[in-house]
């Protein structure tokens, strides 16, 4: 799901910054650290503005300037039960794999309804129940998300579409 | 530990994520709870604009480029005018009793029922009855785009 929430960032300034140029060079060590970072638990997106720059500390011993920044940014958070769509990425014998934005979900065979079954055409394995429900890589699937983990810099997820009004999207 | 090399952490730790959070029938969604979120359509919009404002409006990173892929393909309404309807109709929600969480939820799902819509939404079960969600989810689907 995606929010719009404010965060806080604390950026140290190295002294051969401090000039006119200090709060142009903050804002660029903002976005470079956290615009597009993953914390494990949620992603950012994007930066929308930035609401307020601290004034600066001098840091005790080191010398550098620590300022407090506040930012508005579009973030991308999971959650545990929540119900989403994403496009399959890759199929294997025992389930297979959604991406959804910069997660990828896995749907394990245990969590496929019975009528779904792993076939191999070709060289396009998919599941089907051979009637009109298929599961290929790049299809676009509904499902809900059973469980997260995150650990710095990434998140894995497993989830489900054993229920009702889950599975393939009708195209 | 597998994954990119973290560098020594600048920034003041966060507090740790209690680890219960979870969007079942019962909404504990921790530090989310109460921000406001938005649908797929949404942010999709926002994105664009923040990207045609210029200045530093897109990212190269992962992240970026990949929600930016997800969004465009899973936006069930591609007008800007239309999202900001679909926002008005919604947001009447919010005055009877959804969370931020539900409204978006609704939004991005389009469901047909109220049925649907409250077995892949749990936590909406006892806030409205079937005429009121009946009503908004008509309501959401005659906006949708189907091109």
């Amino acid at each position: 799901m995606f929010f719009v929430k404010v965060l806080e960032h604390r950026i140290h300034l190295h002294p051969s910054f401090f000039g006119a140029q200090a709060s142009a060079y903050i804002l660029d060590q903002l976005y470079r650290d956290r615009e597009g970072s993953n914390t494990g638990t949620m992603m950012i997106v994007a930066i929308i503005d930035v609401d307020d720059i601290s004034e600066p500390k001098i840091v005790p011993g080191s010398g550098y300037a620590e300022y407090d920044v506040s930012f508005r940014a579009i973030v991308w958070r999971p959650f545990r039960g929540e119900v989403v769509d994403g496009m399959v990425s890759s199929v294997v014998n025992n389930g297979f794999f959604v991406d959804v934005g910069g997660l990828s979900v896995f749907v394990s065979k245990a969590m496929i309804p019975q009528q779904l079954k792993y076939t191999v055409e070709g060289a396009t394995p998919s599941f089907t129940d051979g009637v009109d429900q298929t599961v290929e890589r790049g299809s676009q699937v509904r499902l809900r998300i059973k469980g997260i983990r995150g650990e710095m810099g990434q998140m894995f997820a497993i989830g489900s579409i054993r229920e009702d009004y889950l599975g393939p999207l009708l195209q | 530990m597998a994954g990119p090399t973290v560098p020594q952490s600048l920034s003041r730790r966060r507090p740790a994520p209690t680890g219960d959070e979870e969007a079942t029938a019962v909404l504990k969604l921790g530090d989310m709870t109460d921000t406001p979120a938005l649908s797929v359509a949404e942010c999709k919009v926002l994105l664009e604009q923040l990207a045609n404002k210029g200045g530093r409006g897109t990212s190269n990173s992962d992240v970026y480029t990949k929600t930016r892929e997800y969004v465009d393909m899973f936006a069930r309404f591609k007008d800007p005018k239309t999202v900001t309807q679909v926002d008005a109709i919604s947001s009447g929600l919010l005055a009877k009793g959804l969370t931020h969480f539900e409204r978006a939820q609704l939004a991005t799902l389009c469901c047909d029922s109220p049925d649907e819509a409250r077995t892949l939404v749990p936590s909406l079960e006892t806030k409205l009855s079937d005429e009121e969600l009946q009503d908004v989810l008509n309501d959401i689907s005659k906006l949708r785009d189907f091109s």
